[in-house]
């Protein structure tokens, strides 16, 4: 599961917190040398309660002692005092400092209190009668260290609100240090996608104001990045365009003076020309798919998004196809549903299905048969493009879509592809919004699986 | 005897086409910049225009936009091979037809002869020469003019040549390939568009029927209808 880095930092902060929190408390609770006197609690009072109603009930005698001074007691062992009018113990014992200062209190005020030290617990008093006496009845109890101390002081020591006010403010504080670390990074990260998605003239320093810290620095050091990729991404541009043009040039001059020599080689020659004449062909075609290739990698698009049929442009591929396809005697086969609307770049679209297509048709043997076909699935639109042809080993399936790769049957190299269709068929469909997939069908042949959003 | 015009800023190539053109008995003038080609078509010696996409100053389609507002003289578009976009664009503003650069010379001397025969044959072998009328849209094969609701609508020799065709058939279908051979004077191509981008342009320039419906119908990947208001 992926966590976010806010609710790590959070969490952890938190959670470091409550800790710090929860053993300060305690830590202050050990340390603390003046004694703090709270109310009873309710299980306090019943159980003075319950050790009067034992003193009164029966006729205890002195010589019941000691085991009527020691209780047993589900949170450790309790000691009972009874202390007299002047405040000294029936039993004679010598009181703790603590027990002294509870009994002033008590009397004083005319109140029960209970106080903690430590692992001791003293608490009282109550009123008693005992061996025809009057007492006071005070407890002492050690409390077993093995129990959650830390927690049972916070319970003890706080009321319900201050526990939930104290982790409400550290909760708030947590999350706005959270967010205060994460807010940059987010930032960074909305202008990485930025430039991601091709606006390369968005900068990341100014959107994080007047801080100076890590973060400023970083965002720096990135924007510094992105003025190299700009300026890289512009030249190659640049480049790109002025080979197109400059490669093209001397081609299109190569065209016309084959076409004067044609007209006055003898015959014998005429092969050689034609063979110029087909090579130079295939460099202007790869120039042209290096340059639509380039195009669609840098997400320049010179066309708007307009919203389609898609089974119309099939039919027209499936009819071109068709012309192309009776040199071979191949069969093009359409299963097309009515009314598949689209929402995209037709002309990018279409020209990643003419590959799609072509190359189908490059790989299908003499007679066999391409099937184009299509369907609305819920929110989808399935395209399949299948060939009868050799397909390819099931490990280059997703290698074809590589510019220039050749798989390892060579397949391409014999068809006279120029290894770029697919690579621009796929980034084509990629940016509108689909994808495409190679698969092998049985017994023979390569299926493209197309699948594209459909248009609401 | 043709007189054809290249606008190309490369010279060398000029020279050649030059001298190819003229062994086959065309007389050619170069031009080199946009501006000079614009100003030079105007004057209105020339059958036909060559023009390249790429041209320093005003660009192709700037020529194309100027020229058009002025004058139906066809234009032979050369655009570089893979941008179908440049295509579309050049067809829209009006190119007669286009082809891609480098280019054979042969298939362009091929496109020149068929681009001019067709712009001097005055009426389209598809109408008799007879002034076709069809619900608001007239149309008049000897001079070449269309009129609907009284209004002259400007088409190019390609857009009149494809309208005549539908008119003449109007009801029924013609196929994109009876549409190609009969009014670019070659066959389809696969995966070529002309077509449908010559139809898209008399489209837009007739506006919709009188009822608001399309006055051409596309029949799914095989071909276009006129649609016969008044019962052809």
């Amino acid at each position: 599961m992926r966590l976010p880095l806010f609710w790590k930092i959070f969490l952890s902060f938190w959670l470091a917190m409550l800790l710090m929190l929860g053993s300060g408390a305690f830590l202050i609770s050990q340390l603390r040398e003046n004694v703090i006197f709270t109310p009873l609690a309710m299980g306090e009072k019943k159980q003075l309660k319950y050790h009067v109603s034992r003193f009164e009930s029966r006729q205890f005698r002195k010589r019941h002692f000691p085991h009527l001074a020691k209780a047993k007691h589900k949170r450790g062992e309790d000691t009972l005092y009874l202390l007299d009018n002047q405040g000294e113990d029936y039993f004679g014992r010598v009181l703790p400092e603590s027990l002294s200062l509870l009994y002033h209190k008590a009397k004083k005020n005319g109140k029960a209190y209970r106080v903690q030290q430590g692992d001791t617990l003293l608490f009282g008093p109550a009123r008693t009668r005992f061996d025809r006496q009057d007492f006071l009845l005070f407890i002492k109890r050690e409390e077993s260290p093995m129990r959650l101390l830390a927690l049972k002081i916070l319970i003890h020591k706080f009321s319900l609100l201050q526990l939930f006010s104290a982790l409400l403010i550290s909760a708030l504080s947590c999350l706005l240090l959270a967010w205060l670390i994460t807010r940059p990074i987010r930032m960074l990260q909305t202008t990485a996608n930025r430039i991601a998605s091709g606006d390369l003239s968005v900068r990341a320093r100014p959107a994080l104001g007047r801080r100076n810290d890590e973060f400023t620095d970083l965002a720096r050091d990135f924007d510094t990045m992105a003025d190299q990729v700009e300026r890289i991404i512009k030249s190659q541009k640049n480049l790109l365009r002025d080979v197109s043009h400059e490669l093209r040039s001397p081609l299109a001059r190569l065209q016309v003076a084959l076409g004067l020599a044609e007209r006055h080689a003898p015959d014998a020659q005429a092969p050689f020309l034609s063979r110029i004449d087909l090579e130079s062909n295939r460099l202007n075609t790869m120039i042209g798919q290096l340059l639509n290739l380039a195009a669609l990698e840098r997400g320049v698009v010179s066309e708007d998004r307009t919203r389609f049929d898609i089974s119309e442009m099939l039919h027209l591929l499936a009819e071109d196809a068709r012309f192309e396809a009776a040199a071979k005697n191949l069969a093009v086969v359409e299963c097309v549903a009515e009314e598949l609307p689209v929402e995209g770049y037709y002309q990018m679209l279409y020209s990643a299905l003419e590959n799609i297509v072509r190359n189908a048709l490059r790989h299908s043997p003499p007679g066999s048969t391409v099937e184009i076909k299509a369907s609305r699935d819920d929110d989808r639109i399935e395209i399949l493009i299948c060939d009868q042809g050799p397909g390819v080993a099931e490990q280059d399936l997703e290698k074809i879509f590589e510019p220039f790769f050749r798989p390892s049957s060579a397949r391409e190299r014999d068809t006279g592809g120029t290894g770029l269709g697919l690579a621009i068929a796929w980034r084509g469909i990629a940016a509108n919004g689909g994808h495409c997939r190679a698969r092998n069908q049985q017994p023979a042949g390569l299926c493209m699986a197309i699948s594209l959003p459909v248009a609401l | 005897m043709a007189h054809i015009l290249i606008a190309d800023d490369d010279t060398e190539l000029c020279q050649l086409l030059d001298e190819y053109l003229t062994q086959e008995g065309f007389t050619v003038t170069s031009a080199h910049s946009g501006a000079s080609a614009a100003d030079l078509v105007l004057a209105g010696e020339h059958d036909l225009m060559i023009l390249d996409v790429m041209l320093p100053g005003l660009n192709g389609f700037d020529v194309l936009r100027k020229v058009r507002s002025q004058s139906q003289v066809p234009i032979l578009m050369l655009t570089a091979k893979g941008e179908e976009v440049d295509r579309i664009v050049g067809l829209e503003l009006g190119a007669d037809d286009y082809l891609a650069k480098p280019c054979s010379p042969r298939e362009l001397v091929a496109r020149i002869r068929t681009i001019i025969r067709r712009a001097n044959l005055a009426p389209p072998a598809s109408t008799n020469g007879q002034v076709l009328t069809i619900g608001d849209v007239e149309l008049a094969p000897a001079t070449r003019d269309v009129i609907r609701n009284g209004d002259r609508i400007q088409l190019t020799a390609a857009e009149f040549d494809v309208l005549a065709l539908l008119l003449g058939h109007a009801g029924e279908l013609v196929t994109r390939e009876q549409l190609c051979e009969r009014c670019l004077g070659r066959k389809p191509v696969p995966f070529d568009r002309s077509i449908d981008m010559h139809v898209s342009n008399i489209r837009r320039k007739l506006g919709p029927a009188p009822d608001g419906g399309d006055r051409i119908k596309t029949l799914r990947g095989t071909g276009y209808q006129y649609v016969a208001i008044n019962g052809h």
